[in-house]
């Protein structure tokens, strides 16, 4: 055995020495003029790339942004304070890429792709660029199937569809990741691959977000991209592309894919930076020219492909962060415009106890309705109308006291409406529950039960329902509609259920 | 970075008027020679780029050092640049001035690094193997790099060619990391 192994060494001994060839190395490389904030200036570098990675040696890399007739500008990938100036960067000849694939799944990783989570090294053959161009027309799908969020107030009125981009925007403090992650958790068991981008997030957040999904299962579904507050913002800027691209290998595969960018207004407040360093002109706010091109080309990326094409879909929730509600300033009006509708969370409702704090008025849905169930979509116009209409009254209401007894008695509904809405944190919600619930509110099987009890009435019936009566919501899953039949089943649940709790119930005057 | 256009400008002028004088390397030598002394005492660059002196005293200053070492022509492109408040910025004039030279020549200059010095023969032979390659008639600069330990390594403008003992070790060295 060993000397078969000997014989194997000489062979190959004896065939290096035959072949015997110098090998050289040919690469093009500049030199560095100047280094500084995570940026550097480098002349030479004759024919290199936009975009394309500069070895600067002791395993930095840097991204050439910059081409100019003599120099180029390049941001630094890691430690720029190992780089001095006169040092030789070498070209790569590879745009920015990103490993990408299955085994990224349910792992902490940089917008590099490597591992943060301390579960060891990731190896992966595939690599995705970070910058692609987004799927054409030709390609692309029509939205008709749901994602579904399993928070009421946003299945029900402002639905997202597979290939939709909706933005969540709102102050700080309002619940905005909230509704990310109960959409992440809601995933768990169903056939969404969720990639979730922070961008100069604390990494103390994160860390919790990441004990949370994988305390409720979800982290089996998940890849969490993390550049972190400390992070240099090279690396911030190019988290939500990387992202994207790790999105990109899945939906090739015929996958479909959820993406949160948390927060987009960081993402363009990093990419300030890097211009204003690169001395490119500053605009408004002093935002680079292109930052509407940085966001569009970034969302533009999320689509539902064709069956020809393989049928993926990614799915955009970017998040904005606005200062005082104000949503008409450059960044958030940037954004709306580029997305297929938003959730706007006001710090008000907040406060009030509505949760999440959606305000129903400002927020919309373009294309998503067309992705939701027959069931749901029955229940919500009839919502949509109520809410608004409650919130015209509710307003005009303050001002007089006798008021008729129809204006009381859609007051009355409005408030259970409202009360209906309300959610907890990390409990998302199937569908059929939700239409349930939604459907005994509007059809005012709800309007003789108390509004302070209204939140453990609503934990009984779904119970119930769980128990006792299981074929109504196997028939609405199996269905997805409600028909005149079925109608009257629930109706009949729900009074069913309500005759058991009688202390829940409003107590009429006649009674006491 | 828009000075380099205007120190650009200087450098054509200079290598343009040095051609059709065809002074052009007595030109560079005196400005060379005036450039290093000046970088050597910081009192006298100092007082030369002082804007409280006038003028005439710099000049006269300058002839009084210099006195009849360094020519009527590279005189003029000092004061010149002293008028101007560009004198900091000679080195980078002379530096751009030389590649515009070889350029305005149809040469194109080599860096060749060894540890020890080329023969002429090895020269020969290094010229005439890239001159095929680039099609361009070729000067060589031979810099002494111990540090590559062995081998050559030849720049080609923005190209480097590695063919010394380091790149290979590190090569090698990177081989090894990438395995794992």
């Amino acid at each position: 055995m060993a000397e078969k192994k000997n014989d194997y060494v000489i062979e190959a001994l004896k065939k290096q020495i035959s072949e015997f060839n110098e090998h050289v190395a040919v690469d093009t490389v500049g030199r560095v003029l100047e280094v500084g904030d995570g940026i550097a200036k480098i002349s030479g570098l004759s024919n290199v790339m936009y975009s394309e990675m500069l070895d600067f040696g002791a395993g930095v890399f840097g991204v050439a942004l910059n081409l100019e007739e003599d120099e180029v500008g390049a941001m630094i990938l890691g430690d720029w304070l190992k780089i001095k100036e006169g040092d030789v960067v070498k070209s790569t000849g590879r745009v920015l890429e990103v490993p990408v694939g299955e085994n990224l799944i349910g792992r902490v990783v940089n917008p590099l792709g490597e591992a943060m989570d301390g579960k060891g090294r990731i190896d992966s053959k595939t690599f995705y660029p970070v910058e692609k161009i987004a799927p054409g027309v030709i390609t692309r799908k029509s939205v008709n199937v749901p994602v579904q969020t399993g928070i009421k107030a946003v299945d029900s009125m402002i639905p997202i569809g597979r290939g939709q981009r909706e933005l969540i925007i709102g102050d700080r403090q309002t619940g905005k990741t909230a509704i990310a992650i109960d959409t992440i958790i809601n995933q768990k068991g169903k056939d969404l691959i969720c990639i979730y981008v922070a961008i100069a997030q604390k990494e103390s957040k994160i860390a919790k977000i990441v004990a949370k999904l994988e305390e409720a299962g979800a982290m089996e579904h998940t890849i969490i991209v993390l550049a972190g507050a400390s992070a240099p913002s090279s690396l911030n800027y190019i988290a939500p592309f990387a992202g994207c691209a790790m999105g990109e290998y899945f939906m090739d595969k015929g996958k479909d894919v959820l993406i949160v960018y948390d927060d987009l207004s960081k993402h363009a407040v990093s990419y300030r930076e890097i211009s204003l360093l690169l001395r490119r002109p500053p605009g408004r706010e002093a935002y680079p020219g292109d930052v509407f091109y940085l966001h569009s080309r970034l969302l533009e990326r999320s689509a539902r492909l064709d069956k020809e094409f393989g049928g993926g879909s990614i799915t955009a929730l970017p998040i904005i962060e606005t200062q005082a509600g104000d949503i008409s300033a450059y960044i958030p009006t940037n954004v709306i415009s580029i997305t297929d509708g938003q959730i706007f969370l006001e710090s008000d409702l907040f406060y009030q106890g509505v949760r999440p704090a959606i305000n129903v008025g400002l927020s919309v849905s373009r294309v998503g309705s067309s992705a939701q169930i027959k069931a749901m979509k029955k229940v919500a116009g009839k919502l949509r109308l109520e809410v608004a209409q409650y919130r015209e009254l509710a307003a005009f209401a303050q001002f007089g006291s006798d008021l008729d007894e129809a204006t009381k008695n859609q007051l009355e509904r409005g408030k259970r409406i409202v009360e209906i809405l309300k959610q907890g944190q990390y409990v998302p919600m199937s569908v059929e529950k939700q239409v349930i619930i939604l459907f005994s509110a509007i059809k005012g099987l709800l309007d003789n039960v108390q509004v302070e009890k209204l939140n453990e009435f609503e934990i009984g019936l779904h119970n119930y329902l769980e128990t006792s009566v299981p074929e109504v919501m196997k028939e609405i899953s199996e269905k997805k509609e409600i028909d005149e039949a079925l109608e009257a089943k629930i109706i009949k649940t729900v009074n069913e259920y309500k005759s058991t709790v009688d202390e829940m119930l409003v107590k009429t005057e006649t009674e006491s | 970075m828009a000075q380099t256009s205007t120190i650009k400008h200087y450098a054509k002028a200079l290598v343009e008027l040095g051609i059709e004088n065809q002074c052009y390397d007595a030109l560079v030598a005196d400005l060379v020679d005036v450039d290093a002394k000046i970088n050597e005492n910081l009192e006298f660059k100092k007082y030369l780029t002082d804007k409280h002196v006038t003028f005439a005293k710099k000049q006269e200053a300058l002839k009084n050092t210099f006195k009849d070492f360094v020519g009527d022509k590279s005189y003029n492109f000092l004061f010149l640049l002293i008028k101007e408040g560009r004198l900091l910025e000679l080195s980078s004039i002379l530096e751009i001035a030389a590649k515009t030279h070889l350029k305005a020549q149809d040469l194109f200059e080599i860096i060749v690094e060894s540890v020890v010095p080329l023969t002429a023969k090895q020269e020969k032979e290094i010229a005439e193997k890239l001159a095929q390659s680039i099609k361009q008639k070729l000067i060589i600069k031979n810099i002494i790099n111990p540090e590559i330990i062995g081998g050559l390594k030849i720049f080609l403008g923005d190209t480097e060619i590695d063919g010394s003992i380091r790149g290979k070790i590190l090569r090698l060295k990177k081989k090894i990391e990438d395995y794992e």
